[in-house]
């Protein structure tokens, strides 16, 4: 049956219900014209709603991040010389072209309205993403095109993989995150998606041709929708596909368990286990292996990169650092004591002359204390994939990866249980193809996405899946982090 | 059989409810006419009670016809009216649970659906009531039955159009998997 047949058919089904009262309506009408006073139930005021949870979490920024591998590309970028290409999205459309630095060589305007928001900026020759970006937000929101409630687009030309991506969007989210806050607007909504060629189109086409080849939506629909509008279709719909992949996928390792099972009898006692409790572990070590395959392929690269960032401002260099400090293992940290180890770690990445080489040796070497703790880590090593690995002590007694735990400053909020994957991403749940799931589903709540207010979320059965808890153990480590929880908000969806 | 006919619209002349504040009668019934049907669904769906419905359409147009004059030109006077429908709801029944209908006697016996003449829709509004959650419901009565656009069902629910769009597709997706596989049984 189509889609329009069964609506007709829905339609012609209510009417066929509906009976006629008009008799009777104006009977009523006539005896209780002057008598019935009817209450209307008192509407939320504003000030009401944003005192509630619910838009709080909203107000802040949230972050989705849509990942479109695409064939078709992004705008033509003729300045050959630029690293970076994005287009932003409110409704004046912009494209930003940048250097390896993120100072931004070029700028246009993709519509009218993006022509006339740029031709009304003042910057410097050399001005960099952050302030540029503040710039264009300033112009927005003193234009109104930037409101509360409203969402941005980014859409990032990927050259190549060899560049830093990930750097770029934690720059911008941060900067726009800072940016609407002194704007005093509340409920924005940035999202990114990217693309692999150049193109004359703006993102919000792009995202637009999107939505009509996956979700087959009407031409018409779409028009009627802002950004805002179509950030939370995508979302919607992607977390809804990513449930039911995800579903699909551990009934379907469920199923595979309890074949081997019959196949293997009872030699396999603790696959037998798993069963019966109804928590599927396999995959807890593929997770980690899953989480290698998705590592950074070029972190020697980054690491060069980093060092000729020099001039970027501070934001960005703590955007940079920031990734790093989440893959460090943290199992027998203070979490008091490891901001200023990680803050240590973060200036010893940054280019400095000698003497300050010097001075900075002589200042970490004072606290003792924290080395010896230091020692009881995993070396450091180039490899991020090594960072990640478990002590040899803990390898020997599980060999399934465990999770780790949350010690960062609240930038990567989920714990990092890919096992070194820098990004802050959602963790893989089974054979490394990286599918994206939500997280946290043995509560059961369904309360699965945060900065999400007022929006459906499925309730989902506490299956356990995805990750093994009995295998976690009671160390600092595991428990919640008020820093995890207060910017939860914040965390980037990778919704690839 | 199902003859094929697309989907009627509904249409209310805004200037309706200006003839109703000077007390035309006539008016009245034609803006009864355009639009019981639809506001009946949408009461249906909420009280899943064919009495309580038909009360509470009653209730919503005695409040219509006496306060016709607050109606504000928006261009969505159906929009209006369901809110004041929806309203009304909840003053009554504020407190009552959603029910989850179990057998498809009770819907026949609560809904009246035994007066619907064709088989399928029958059988699609039976599926509508037994799978989809009030406000799922809600979205497909006011975009299908009612003809009302995303945008004025995203500002009666106060929730953004993504969301709405989204749940409505998906909700149509279910329906039509659930009805299929009924049939196919």
């Amino acid at each position: 049956m189509k889609r329009e047949e069964m609506t007709s058919r829905i339609q012609e089904g209510f009417f066929d219900l509906a009976p006629d009262l008009f008799d009777e309506i104006v009977e009523a009408a006539e005896k209780s014209e002057k008598d019935v006073v009817v209450e209307m139930p008192k509407q939320k005021k504003i000030s009401e709603l944003r005192r509630s949870m619910a838009y709080q979490v909203v107000s802040k920024v949230a972050i989705l991040l849509v990942v479109i591998g695409l064939g078709i590309g992004i705008f033509g970028v003729k300045n050959r010389e630029s690293v970076y290409v994005l287009a932003m999205d409110v409704n004046p459309s912009i494209q930003l072209e940048m250097d390896q630095n993120y100072y931004v060589r070029k700028m246009t305007g993709l519509n009218a309205e993006g022509e006339y928001v740029i031709n009304k900026l003042v910057f410097e020759e050399k001005s960099s993403i952050g302030q540029i970006v503040e710039m264009i937000t300033g112009e927005l929101v003193s234009e109104g095109y930037l409101k509360e409630n409203s969402g941005i687009l980014f859409t990032l030309l990927k050259k190549d993989d060899a560049h830093n991506y990930e750097e770029l969007k934690n720059i911008l989210n941060q900067e726009i995150e800072k940016d609407v806050e002194k704007c005093g607007i509340s409920g924005v909504k940035v999202a990114f998606q990217t693309i692999g060629a150049e193109t004359t189109q703006t993102g919000k086409e792009i995202l637009k041709k999107q939505m009509i080849e996956k979700y087959h939506l009407d031409d018409k629909n779409i028009d009627e929708m802002n950004i805002r509008d179509m950030i939370d279709y995508v979302e919607n719909e992607k977390a809804d596909d990513d449930i039911l992949d995800h579903v699909k996928k551990k009934k379907d390792d469920m199923a595979q368990k309890e074949s081997d099972l019959q196949v293997h009898g009872d030699t396999d006692k603790k696959s037998e286990k798993y069963i019966g409790d109804q928590k599927p572990l396999q995959g807890s070590k593929q997770v980690a292996g899953g989480g290698v395959a998705k590592t950074n392929p070029t972190p020697v690269a980054d690491g060069n990169k980093d060092n000729q960032q020099t001039k970027v401002t501070p934001n960005i260099s703590e955007s940079k650092a920031e990734p790093k400090k989440t893959e460090e293992p943290v199992v027998k940290k203070d979490p008091a004591k490891s901001t200023s180890e990680e803050s240590g770690d973060k200036k010893n990445e940054t280019p400095i002359s000698n003497t300050e080489n010097d001075i900075k040796k002589k200042e970490e070497k004072k606290p003792e204390s924290e080395d010896k703790k230091k020692e009881e880590l995993p070396a450091k090593t180039d490899d991020k994939v090594n960072e990640n690995k478990p002590s040899e002590s803990e390898n020997k007694k599980e060999p399934e990866a465990t999770p780790k735990g949350n010690a960062d400053n609240g930038q990567n909020m989920w714990p990092n249980w890919n096992g070194g994957n820098t990004n802050p991403t959602w963790p893989n749940w089974g054979n490394g193809d990286s599918q994206p799931a939500w997280p946290d589903w043995n509560s059961g709540h369904g309360q699965m996405r945060p900065g999400h207010g007022g929006s459906y979320v499925p309730e989902l059965p506490s299956y356990g899946y995805g990750y093994d808890f009995r295998e976690e153990k009671p160390e600092p480590k595991s428990t919640p982090n008020p820093t995890r929880e207060k910017k939860r908000d914040l965390q980037s969806f990778y919704l690839e | 059989m199902h003859n094929g006919q697309t989907k009627k619209k509904v249409y209310i002349d805004e200037e309706v409810f200006d003839r109703i504040q000077r007390g035309d009668k006539d008016a009245f019934k034609e803006l009864y006419e355009a639009s019981y049907k639809p506001l009946y669904a949408f009461l249906l769906s909420f009280t899943q009670n064919s009495e309580d419905a038909q009360d509470l359409l009653q209730d919503t147009y005695v409040l219509i016809y006496q306060k016709a004059g607050m109606y504000q030109k928006r261009g969505n006077p159906m929009a209006w009216m369901m809110k004041i429908a929806k309203n009304l709801f909840l003053m009554k029944y504020r407190n009552e649970k959603e029910k989850k209908f179990v057998c498809y006697e009770d819907m026949e016996k609560e809904l009246g659906f035994a007066q619907i003449g064709d088989v399928e829709n029958r059988l699609l509004l039976e599926k509508m009531f037994a799978e989809l959650s009030r406000e799922d419901r809600e979205i497909i009565i006011m975009h299908d039955v009612s003809g009302l656009k995303f945008k004025e069902i995203a500002s009666i629910l106060e929730k953004p159009m993504g969301t709405v769009l989204a749940r409505y597709n998906r909700n149509i997706r279910k329906l039509r998997k659930k009805y299929e596989e009924e049939v196919r049984e």
